[in-house]
């Protein structure tokens, strides 16, 4: 058995948990490739114009799974739902949709979905056991599965947020680069935005596991995804010397932390950079190197 | 005596100077780009060549562009230095104001705001995904009016009761000014409330939180219309600085930057007349899909901007 991973939006935090839980239990993993031009461009026609630039980029990514799908060569596409994390919080309803959507839109296709809601007791680890009740994995394959992938979820991210510490550099002028993970580790964007910024060392603080940092700033932030950029924001302001937020557009819950990081982060150079199917990277290349102007702080007479 | 160039290509216009060992700017022209840098920058080096005495011309010992095209003209006439206008207006307006401390900036296409402390740039804000409230917003309405952009600030001073109209979008604000005229609006109210219009939209997207400190320096094409200048005064309550060369402060700026990375060497003024292709291409050669700009020379490829690799090269 074959099942399709899409990269993207908030299943690329836990595409690991996923793809060891299914390849523990013998069933082969194809996950989606990292976002191209093409992939937003599938995703534009497929999705409302109104959508975020976040669920066009995944709709790109469903798309490619769905051509592997109608070859044949999957036999199903997971695309888990998060209601509620830890302590009721909810992430962005966008997301909730999603399963529904790709049912309307794909009619031909399976799509297997899970839940994860911790208002009703269903954890990550729960949702994973009736993942694999839905897949007809036997309870002990089920469990042990379960354990063995949160357990590489874990270490994925203690690795990661290790990393992102030892990659502060003290030599360097150090830029904090805040946004939901799927558009800032997005290698698309990623590139767009990144890429004309040179001599600086480049610090993502997208995730972060000290889930409560984020109340020095505020302690009524409603959304998951808020809540993660300001835990970052929290967690390595104190070691840069300028940050950019990036934010897809158009994004509710971004447009109410922006505010708020603001102010935070008084006093360092700040920028935030909108992106869309339509940015291009001329206007990108401008706003980018006149920041790297201020952060060198050159006088020039 | 040394001098030094700045070129500033923008989407509407293109600008020249020649300044010399003490900044002063010593020839300068200002021409519409049509669409065609290329073009533009060739009238307007011929322009300068023809201003400046031969002295001056002998002696240039960096040339500096900046603007939408700088990289483009700059690979054409081997320019010394590229950089982008955001750096480039702050410069040359600091050499004007050491004293300014926020730069409104009101261009064709764009429109941003310049924080400076201690003249060094410390926060800017560039308008992202719309152009509505810039130059090229006032030309269509004027358009629209019947009128020409350079016309309206002697209607907004006739105005006693400006009408009230929402810049957020140039359609609905067109739509406004529509439904505004049809209650009977004169047309000199309606040009006031599109100035305001402009102001609001500015303060809206920009000054929020700022703080606005004197001094204060208006430029870019829309600080030549009074009115805009008149309402961001009555809305800032301060007073607004507007430069006679405040359409030359980014080419100023470049070729202020163009003397502080000079290395020294005489370096000529000119540009060939030859036909220069320009080929705009997405390039798929890697998963990267840069939007390359080719450049030939007589059908050979001279360079190209905006790849990350050298893919492009061999994939066109």
């Amino acid at each position: 058995m074959k099942i399709g991973i899409p990269n993207a939006l908030f299943i690329r935090d836990k595409i690991i948990m996923y793809s060891k839980f299914l390849n523990y239990n013998n069933i082969d993993t194809v996950i989606s490739s990292d976002t191209s031009l093409k992939t937003i461009e599938d995703g534009v026609e497929l999705a409302t114009s109104e959508d975020c630039i976040a669920s066009k980029i995944f709709l790109g990514h469903v798309n490619e799974l769905v051509n592997l799908y109608r070859n044949n060569y999957l036999d199903a596409i997971l695309v888990p739902r998060v209601y509620k994390q830890k302590n009721n919080i909810e992430g962005c309803v966008k997301a909730l949709a999603l399963y529904d959507i790709l049912n309307n839109i794909f009619r031909d296709v399976k799509f297997i979905d899970v839940n994860v809601d911790y208002s009703k007791n269903i954890t990550y680890f729960k949702s994973l056991i009736n993942l694999g009740i839905t897949l007809g994995i036997n309870s002990k394959n089920r469990f042990l599965g379960a354990f063995y992938a949160l357990q590489e979820q874990n270490k994925f991210e203690k690795n990661r947020y290790m990393k992102q510490f030892e990659n502060i550099n003290f030599k360097k002028k150090n830029v904090l680069v805040i946004g939901n993970e799927y558009i800032v580790n997005d290698k698309y964007i990623k590139r767009l935005v990144i890429s004309s910024l040179n001599n600086v060392n480049i610090i993502f603080a997208c995730i972060n596991n000290k889930v409560n940092r984020y109340k020095n700033i505020s302690d009524q932030v409603y959304f998951a995804n808020s809540i993660n950029i300001m835990n970052g924001v929290e967690e390595y302001i104190d070691f840069a010397d300028a940050c950019i937020f990036i934010t897809g557009f158009p994004c509710a819950t971004d447009s109410l932390v922006n505010e708020m990081i603001k102010e935070r982060i008084n006093g360092i150079p700040y920028i935030e950079i909108m992106v869309d199917e339509n940015t291009s990277s001329t206007g990108i290349v401008t706003r980018m190197e006149s920041f790297s102007d201020i952060i060198e702080g050159r006088r020039y007479i | 005596m040394r001098y030094y160039v700045g070129i500033d290509i923008g989407s509407i216009s293109t600008k020249g100077v020649v300044i010399d060992e003490n900044n002063n700017i010593v020839a300068s022209d200002y021409i519409w780009t049509n669409a065609s840098p290329i073009d533009a920058s060739k009238r307007l080096i011929n322009s300068l060549i023809k201003k400046s005495k031969k002295e001056w011309l002998e002696n240039i010992y960096a040339i500096g562009t900046t603007g939408s095209a700088r990289k483009l003209i700059g690979k054409i006439i081997g320019a010394t230095s590229i950089k982008n206008e955001i750096t480039a207006h702050a410069v040359g307006t600091i050499s004007k104001y050491p004293d300014v401390s926020t730069i409104i900036e009101i261009g064709g296409q764009d429109s941003k705001i310049i924080i400076i402390k201690n003249s060094v740039v410390i926060d800017y804000a560039m308008n992202t995904l719309c152009a509505a409230g810039t130059g090229a917003f006032l030309s269509s309405q004027a358009k629209r009016l019947g009128i020409e952009v350079e016309q309206m600030q002697n209607y907004y001073e006739k105005s006693n009761n400006p009408a009230k109209i929402a810049a957020r979008c140039t359609v609905f604000a067109e739509s406004d000014m529509i439904h505004k005229a049809q209650i009977g609006y004169k047309k000199e109210d309606l040009i006031a409330g599109l100035c305001n219009a402009i102001v609001e939209n500015y303060t809206n997207n920009f000054i929020r939180g700022r703080r606005i400190e004197d001094k204060i320096v208006f430029q870019g094409g829309v600080s030549r219309n009074n009115g805009v200048v008149e309402s961001f005064k009555s809305k800032l309550n301060k007073d607004i600085h507007v430069d006679k060369d405040s359409h030359l402060l980014g080419a100023l700026g470049i070729a202020l930057i163009a003397k502080s990375e000079s290395r020294g060497e005489r370096i000529s003024l000119n540009i060939k007349d030859i036909e220069y292709r320009i080929r705009e291409k997405e390039c798929k050669g890697c998963s990267n899909n840069c939007e390359v700009v080719y450049i030939y020379e007589d059908e050979e490829l001279l360079d190209t901007i905006g790849n990350r690799c050298e893919n492009c090269k061999s994939n066109i």
